[in-house]
C-alpha cells in the first residue's frame, strides 16, 4: 500500500477543494433564508435585522473560504484549490453585495 | 367569413426595439449596451481561439487568469451595477401614479380603470395617458398570464392569488400591441390587446366618457340585435351599461363597437368579423369559455353584430 | 462458490484452472434474447446512447413540426392542440429522455474504461436505470396514441396543470412517465459516484484521474441534489391531481409560484448537468488533436466543482417576472452573472491547451471549434438574460429561445456528435467518415446559426414563445420563414451524421489500436474488444497512460501486468481503490447477468401504468412484487471475509465493508438524494408558512407528544445502529425494526388533527411526515432482511456485515425524524406562531 503516506495530504486537498464551495453553498441558503423572512408577507424579521446579520455573516465567509487561497501549493490539485477558493470568495461578495447595498426590500 | 387579408398591417408595433414608453426606453439603451459588449468580447475569445490555433507559442496561467477570472468579473460588476441602476430608474416614480387593474382570463383581459375611486370595467384595449406614470395592477382569475407591452415597458407575471404591480410611463401618442406571454393554454397565441396611447386629457375624457351608459338602440335593427343578446343568454357573461349588468365572466361590451379589434387583439372590429365570431368561437379560439352560437340564424346574427357593433 | 481452495494464495500471470470458466468465458455477454440479462456496462451504455438517439431523432421530428407551422403566419398545418403537445414533447423528449440519459450511456460506457474498472461497481442498478427509462419513455410517448399527448409546456405550469384546467390524462402521463425516467437518472448518479470514487486503477489518485472523471463526479453529484426537487414537485401535482391536495391552489394556502420554485431548482442545474458531461467530452477530445496533455488541469477542476455548486444558486432568474422583491431580483441577478468565471475558466482553458501545440482538423476537432463559437455566444446572451430590466423584455420571448438553443446546442449536441466521431471506432470497431462528418457538420452549423441567431432579433421584436400561430405584419414573417429553411439545413446535417453512423457499420474503415492516437486508458485495447475490458488491470502512474508508459502500447494488450490477472475464480471481480489515493485496498465481486433488473423495471412500469389507468389495487400489487423483487435481489451470498492474492497488490479482501467502500459511498450517494428530497419537502413547508401565514392556523396544530416521542426513538435508533455498526445480532436487529416502525407510528399519529384536504400546508406537512415515515419503514425492512440473513445462515461469523451502512442510514432518518418534531412541534413552543 504505497498511498498510504500520500493519503492524508491528498484527501486535506480535496478538503480544501470542497471547503470554499461548501462555504457559498451555506452563505447562499443564509442570505435567501434571510431575505425570505424578512422580505415575505409573513414580515418574519425587519429588513435592518437582515442587513446586519449579512454583513456579520459574510465577513467569515470569506474568510473561510479564502482560507484555501493561501495554502501550500505544489501537486497540482493545490492548485484547484487555490482556484476553487478565489471563484468561491468572488461569488460571496457577489451574492451578499445585493443586500448590503440596498436598504429595503424594494 | 374571416378576411385573414384584412389583418395585413393593422396592429400597432409589438417591438421592444420600437420604445414608446419609459421602461422600454431605458431598457433599450441598457440592450444596446449589453450587446455591443458581448459583441466585443465575443470577437476577443474569438480573436484569443484563432490566435491559439495558429500559434504555437505554449501556454500561460495568467491567461485563464485574466480572460476567466479578472476581466469577467470586472465586466460582472459593471453588468450588475448598470442593470440595477436601470431597474431603479424604471421603478422610481409611481408614487402618484394612475391605477389600472388588469386581469387575465383565458383567454382576454378585464381591464378596470380607476379601481380605487369609482370602478369601470373596460376589455381588451387599453389607454394610456402620455407622459404620465400609470400603475398597473396584475392578478389571474384563472392560469397564470403575462403581461407584456413590449413597446411601452417589460413584461409581468398575472399570478392567481397575488397581485403585481407593474408601473409605466408612455412617451409616444399612438397605438402599440400587448400579448400574453406566459403559456395559458390552447389559444395563448391568440391572447393580445390593443393599447391606444392618448394625451391626459383625452384619457380623462375617454374614462368619464365609459362611464356613461351605453348608446340606446334607436332603429329596428339594432333593437333586434339588443333582443337576439337578452335571448341569448350573452347578459349572463356579458355586461352593457344601462342595459345588461352584473355579467364579469367575460368581456364587458359597453364600447365593444369602438375597439380596433375582435377577439383579444386579434381580428379587425367589423359587423362580418363580429357574426362569424358569435357563430364560430370554438373554431376561432379554441378553448375559450364561450360556446359557438352556431344555433342562431343569419339575421339573429347580422342583427346582434350590428347591435353590437353600434355600442362605441 | 465460497469453497476453501479460493484462499489460498495464486501465482502472478495466466492461471489455466479447469474447474472454472475462462475469463472470456466469465465475461462474456449472454446470446439472443438471453442478451436482455445482460448488466455490463458496454452493453448498458451502448443501450443509454441508442434509446437516447432514438429519442433524439423523435424530438427532433417535433422542432421540425413546430418550425414547419410557423413557417408563414395563420398557419393552419397544425391546429393550436396538437402544436401545443408537439413543442412539449419536444422540450420534454429532448431534456429528459434524450440529454441525460445519452449523456449517462456515454458516461457508463466510457468510465469503466477510462478508470481502469472491469465495470460499473454496480452493474444491476445500472441496467434497472435504463429499463426505467425505457419503460418511462415509453409511456411518455404512448400518450400520443391515445391522444393523450400532454400540452401544458416541458414546465408544467400550475394551476394550467392541475385537473381544473388539464382535464383527462396528459398531465398524469407526463408527470408519471417523467419521474420513472428520472429513476434512471438518479440511480446512474449514485452508480457514477461510487464507480468514480472506488474502482479506480491501482495508483490513480484524484489528481490522476482523467478530466472527464472529475467532470462526471460532479454531474453525479448534481443529479443526486438536483433531480430531488422536481421529483417531489411532481409526486406532490400528481397528488393534487389525483387526491386533490391542495399544493398549488391560492384559495387553500396554496401557491402556483412554490411549483415554478420545485421547478426551477431542478430546472436550473439540469442545465448544468447536460452541459458539464459534454465539456468534459470536449477536454478529454481536444488533447488528443493537440497532443498535449489539458493546460491547467488543477483550474478546470476548480472550475468544474464550483460551477457544479454555483448552479444551484440560480434558479429564481427564470422567475424574474414573477413580482419577487427588488432585493431578490438582485439576489439572484448578481448570482447568475458569478458563473460565468468558472465558465470563461474552462473555455481558457481550451483556448490554453490549444496553444500548446499545433490541432489535427479532424472531424471531432471541427465539431469542438463549433461549440466554442456557438456556446461562447450562448454563454454571452445568458449573461444579457441576468440583467433583470433586459430579462423582463426578452424573457418568454424568442430571444430566450435562442438562447437556450445556442447554450444546449452548442454546449452538448456538438459535442456529442463529435463524441460519437471520436469514439464510434470504439464501439464498433470501425471510423466514421471524414468526409461526411465535414459535410454534417458545416450543414449543422450554417443551419443552426441562420435558424437561431435570428431568433434573437424575432424576441426583441416582440414575438412570445409557445405560440401556435402569429399575425401577419408585426415584422417576424420575413424572420420566421428563414428561421423554418434554417431548421431544415440543420436537419440535414443531423441526416447526414445518421446516415454516417448507419453506413460505417458495413464500410467503414477498421480502427486498429488507439485510432486517434489517445492518452486515455480507455484506448488500450484494440477496437472493438469482446465484451470485457482489462485482463489485469494496469497500475496508473499519470493522468495520460498511453502517453507516458510505453510499455502499455508495446505490449499486446491482453498482456500486460497488472492486478487480478484473468477470472481465477470463475467471477466477475474488479480492484476496488481508496477514494483518493487509488490504491487497491479491495477486490470487488461483481454480479454476473440476471433477469432480476429487467423485472425490477417491468414490476415499477405495471405499477405507473396501472397508477395511470386509475388500477389502484393493480398497482399497488406491482409495487408490492417490485418490493419482494428488490428482496430477492437484497439476498445474494455475501463474499465478505474472503481475501485473495490480486497479484502485483498483494492480498486483498473481497468486498470489504468500511467507510470508503463501494457500498458505503453509495450509501452516502443515496443519502444526498433523501437528503435532498426531504430538503425540498421542507422547503415547501417554509415557503408556504411563510409566504401565506394567514392559513398557518388552518393546517391545524401536530400533537407535540407524539412528534416529540419520533424524535426520541429516531435518536435511540441511531445510537443503536452506531453501536453496532460492527456486527449486531438478530436480536438486536429484530429491536431496530420495532424502534423503527414505532418511529414511523408515532410521527404519523401525531399528525391526527391535521386535514391535508384543508390547506396546503397541512398537506406539504402530511406528506413530507410521510416520507420520513416510508424511510422509517425501509429502515425496518432492511433490518429484517439482515435479521433473516442471520437466522437462514447467509452468513458466517468471520464475515464483515454491512451493519456501517445501516448505521449511516440510520443517523440520517434519526436526523430526519428530529427535524420533524422541531417542525411539527415549533408553533406550541410558540417561537413560529
Amino acid at each position: 500500500m504505497t498511498g498510504d503516506d500520500t493519503a492524508p495530504d491528498v484527501s486535506r486537498l480535496l478538503r480544501g477543494i470542497a471547503r470554499p464551495a461548501l462555504v457559498w453553498t451555506a452563505h447562499f441558503i443564509f442570505v435567501y433564508a434571510a431575505l425570505s423572512a424578512a422580505c415575505a408577507n409573513r414580515g418574519f424579521v425587519t429588513f435592518g435585522l437582515v442587513d446586519i446579520a449579512i454583513i456579520v455573516v459574510t465577513v467569515p465567509a470569506v474568510l473561510a473560504a479564502g482560507w484555501s487561497i493561501f495554502r501550500p501549493g505544489g501537486v497540482e490539485l493545490a492548485v484547484a484549490a487555490r482556484w476553487t477558493g478565489i471563484i468561491s470568495v468572488v461569488a460571496i461578495l457577489f451574492t451578499a453585495a445585493p443586500a448590503v447595498l440596498m436598504s429595503s426590500c424594494g | 367569413m374571416i378576411d385573414e387579408e384584412s389583418t395585413l398591417g393593422q396592429f400597432g408595433s409589438q417591438s421592444a426595439l420600437d420604445a414608446a414608453g419609459l421602461g422600454a426606453e431605458l431598457t433599450l439603451t441598457l440592450t444596446t449596451a449589453l450587446h455591443v459588449a458581448g459583441a466585443l468580447i465575443f470577437l476577443s475569445v474569438m480573436g484569443a481561439l484563432a490566435w491559439a490555433w495558429f500559434r504555437t507559442t505554449g501556454a500561460r496561467t495568467w491567461w485563464i487568469w485574466a480572460g476567466g477570472v479578472a476581466i469577467p468579473a470586472g465586466a460582472l460588476v459593471i453588468l450588475v451595477v448598470g442593470s440595477t441602476l436601470t431597474l431603479a430608474a424604471i421603478r422610481a416614480g409611481g408614487e402618484n401614479a394612475t391605477i389600472i387593474d388588469v386581469r387575465g382570463y383565458q383567454f382576454w383581459w378585464d381591464v378596470t380603470y380607476d379601481p380605487t375611486g369609482d370602478p369601470v370595467r373596460d376589455g381588451n384595449e387599453i389607454f394610456l395617458p402620455l407622459g404620465e406614470p400609470v400603475t398597473f395592477r396584475l392578478t389571474s382569475e384563472d392560469v397564470i398570464h403575462s403581461f407584456w407591452i413590449p413597446s411601452i415597458s417589460g413584461k409581468m407575471d398575472m399570478i392567481p392569488g397575488r397581485v403585481n404591480e407593474l408601473t409605466v410611463t408612455a412617451n409616444e401618442l399612438g397605438r402599440f400591441r400587448g400579448q400574453c406571454a406566459e403559456f395559458c393554454g390552447l389559444s395563448h397565441p391568440l391572447m393580445a390587446f390593443e393599447v391606444v396611447v392618448v394625451t391626459p386629457e383625452e384619457f380623462r375624457a375617454f374614462v368619464a366618457d365609459l362611464r356613461n351608459e351605453a348608446r340606446d338602440p334607436d332603429t329596428i335593427a339594432l333593437r333586434q340585435g339588443r333582443d337576439v343578446f337578452m335571448n341569448a343568454g350573452c347578459a349572463a357573461c356579458h355586461a352593457i351599461r344601462g342595459e345588461a349588468e352584473g355579467g364579469v365572466l367575460g368581456p364587458d361590451l359597453s364600447r365593444v363597437g369602438a375597439r380596433a379589434s375582435l377577439g383579444a387583439g386579434m381580428w379587425p372590429m367589423n359587423v362580418g368579423n363580429l357574426a362569424g365570431w358569435i357563430a364560430d368561437v370554438q373554431d376561432m379560439k379554441p378553448g375559450a369559455n364561450m360556446p359557438s352560437y352556431n344555433h342562431l340564424t343569419g339575421p339573429e346574427l347580422r342583427a346582434v353584430a350590428h347591435y353590437l357593433d353600434s355600442l362605441k | 462458490m465460497t469453497d476453501a481452495t479460493i484462499t489460498e494464495p495464486h501465482e502472478q500471470g495466466p492461471i489455466l484452472e479447469e474447474r472454472h470458466p475462462t475469463y472470456e468465458e466469465v465475461w462474456a455477454t449472454p446470446k439472443g434474447w438471453r442478451k436482455l440479462s445482460s448488466v455490463s456496462h458496454r452493453v448498458v451504455g451502448k443501450r443509454f446512447i441508442v434509446t437516447g438517439l432514438i429519442f433524439f431523432l423523435i424530438a427532433g421530428f417535433l422542432a421540425l413540426l413546430v418550425r414547419t407551422q410557423l413557417i408563414v403566419p395563420n398557419n393552419t398545418f397544425l391546429d393550436a392542440e396538437t402544436y401545443n403537445q408537439v413543442f412539449t414533447m419536444h422540450g420534454t423528449l429532448m431534456m429528459f429522455l434524450f440529454a441525460i440519459p445519452i449523456l449517462e450511456g456515454f458516461a457508463v460506457y466510457l468510465l469503466p474504461l477510462m478508470l481502469g474498472a472491469r465495470d460499473m461497481v454496480f452493474p444491476r442498478l445500472g441496467a434497472f436505470g435504463y429499463w426505467c427509462y425505457l419503460f418511462g419513455g415509453i409511456i411518455v410517448l404512448s400518450s400520443f396514441l391515445f391522444d393523450a399527448a400532454p400540452d401544458g409546456g416541458w414546465f408544467m405550469y400550475t394551476p394550467l396543470s392541475t385537473r381544473e384546467y388539464t382535464e383527462g390524462l396528459s398531465a398524469d402521463f407526463w408527470l408519471i412517465g417523467v419521474t420513472f425516467a428520472e429513476i434512471a437518472s438518479v440511480t446512474a448518479a449514485v452508480e457514477i459516484i461510487a464507480t468514480i470514487l472506488c474502482t479506480r486503477a491501482p495508483g490513480m489518485s484524484l489528481t490522476k484521474m482523467p478530466i472527464f472523471g472529475w467532470y462526471m463526479l460532479v454531474t453525479a453529484f448534481m443529479i443526486a441534489i438536483g433531480f430531488p426537487p422536481l421529483i417531489i414537485g411532481s409526486l406532490l401535482l400528481e397528488a393534487e391531481r389525483v387526491i386533490g391536495l391542495p399544493f398549488f391552489d391560492p384559495a387553500m394556502g396554496g401557491d402556483p409560484l412554490l411549483w415554478q420554485h420545485l421547478f426551477w431548482l431542478f430546472g436550473h442545474p439540469e442545465v448544468y448537468i447536460i452541459f458539464l458531461p459534454a465539456a468534459g467530452m470536449v477536454a478529454t477530445m481536444l488533447p488528443t488533436f493537440v497532443r498535449q496533455p489539458l493546460f491547467s488541469y488543477g483550474f478546470v477542476v476548480a472550475a468544474v466543482v464550483t460551477m457544479g455548486f454555483i448552479s444551484f444558486g440560480l434558479w429564481a432568474h427564470h422567475m424574474f417576472s414573477t413580482g419577487l422583491p427588488t432585493i431578490s431580483l438582485s439576489l439572484f441577478s448578481a448570482a447568475s452573472t458569478v458563473v460565468t468565471i468558472p465558465t470563461g475558466v474552462q473555455i481558457f482553458a481550451l483556448i490554453g491547451t490549444l496553444a500548446l501545440g499545433r490541432a489535427q482538423l479532424k472531424v471531432p476537432m471541427l465539431f469542438i471549434l463549433g461549440f466554442l463559437f456557438i456556446f461562447v455566444m450562448g454563454g454571452l446572451t445568458g449573461v444579457m438574460l441576468a440583467a433583470v430590466p433586459f430579462n423582463w423584455q426578452a424573457h418568454d420571448s424568442y430571444f430566450v429561445v435562442a438562447h437556450l438553443h445556442y447554450v444546449l446546442i452548442g454546449g452538448m449536441v456538438f459535442p456529442l456528435i463529435g463524441a460519437f466521431y471520436y469514439w464510434t471506432p470504439h464501439f464498433t470497431g470501425r471510423m466514421m467518415s471524414e468526409r461526411l462528418g465535414k459535410w454534417a457538420f458545416w450543414l449543422m452549423f450554417s443551419g443552426f446559426h441562420i435558424t437561431f441567431f435570428l431568433m434573437h432579433i424575432t424576441g426583441l421584436r416582440g414575438m412570445p414563445r409557445r405560440i401556435a400561430t402569429y399575425p401577419e405584419g408585426l415584422g417576424w414573417d420575413r424572420l420566421n420563414m428563414l428561421s423554418t429553411l434554417g431548421s431544415y439545413i440543420f436537419a440535414a446535417g443531423i441526416l447526414i451524421f445518421m446516415l454516417d453512423f448507419i453506413r460505417h457499420r458495413w464500410t467503414g474503415t477498421p480502427a486498429g489500436r488507439d485510432p486517434w492516437g489517445a492518452g486515455t486508458l480507455e484506448w488500450l485495447y484494440p477496437a472493438v474488444a469482446p465484451g470485457h475490458n482489462f485482463h489485469a488491470i494496469p497500475r496508473v502512474t499519470s493522468r495520460e497512460p498511453l502517453w507516458d508508459d510505453p510499455r502499455l502500447l508495446e505490449a499486446e494488450a491482453h498482456e500486460i501486468d497488472g492486478s487480478l490477472r484473468g477470472a481465477p475464480r470463475g467471477r466477475r471481480e474488479t480492484i476496488g481503490c481508496h477514494p483518493v489515493t487509488g490504491e487497491p485496498h479491495q477486490i470487488i465481486r461483481l454480479p454476473h447477468p440476471t433477469f432480476i433488473p429487467l423485472w425490477a423495471g417491468v414490476g415499477v412500469a405495471v405499477a405507473a401504468v396501472a397508477l395511470l389507468a386509475g388500477a389502484y389495487l393493480v398497482a399497488a400489487a406491482a409495487a408490492v412484487a417490485t418490493l419482494v423483487i428488490f428482496c430477492i435481489w437484497a439476498w445474494e451470498p455475501s463474499f465478505t471475509g474472503e481475501t485473495h492474492n490480486s497479484g502485483p497488490d498483494g492480498v486483498l479482501p473481497v468486498n470489504a465493508v468500511s467507510r470508503v467502500s463501494h457500498t458505503h459511498v453509495a450509501i452516502v450517494g443515496t443519502l444526498l438524494i433523501i437528503g435532498s428530497l426531504f430538503a425540498s419537502l421542507c422547503f415547501a413547508v417554509l415557503y408556504l408558512w411563510n409566504v401565506w401565514p394567514s392559513f398557518t392556523t388552518t393546517a391545524g396544530l401536530a400533537d407535540p407528544i407524539f412528534a416529540a416521542a419520533a424524535a426520541v426513538l429516531g435518536l435511540g435508533l441511531a445510537v443503536l445502529c452506531e453501536l453496532g455498526k460492527a456486527r449486531t445480532n438478530v436480536l438486536a436487529d429484530m429491536l431496530c425494526v420495532l424502534i423503527s416502525l414505532g418511529a414511523g407510528a408515532a410521527l404519523l399519529w401525531s399528525m391526527q388533527a391535521t386535514d391535508p384536504l384543508a390547506s396546503a400546508l397541512g398537506a406539504t406537512l402530511t406528506v413530507t411526515v410521510v416520507f420520513v415515515a416510508i424511510h422509517c419503514g425501509i429502515l425496518a425492512l432492511w433490518s429484517a432482511i439482515m435479521g433473516a440473513r442471520k437466522l437462514a445462515g447467509q452468513v458466517s461469523a468471520e464475515q464483515t456485515l454491512p451493519e456501517l451502512n445501516r448505521a449511516t442510514y440510520a443517523k440520517v432518518t434519526g436526523a430526519m425524524l428530529v427535524i420533524m418534531a422541531l417542525l411539527l412541534c415549533a408553533p406550541q413552543l410558540g417561537v413560529l406562531s
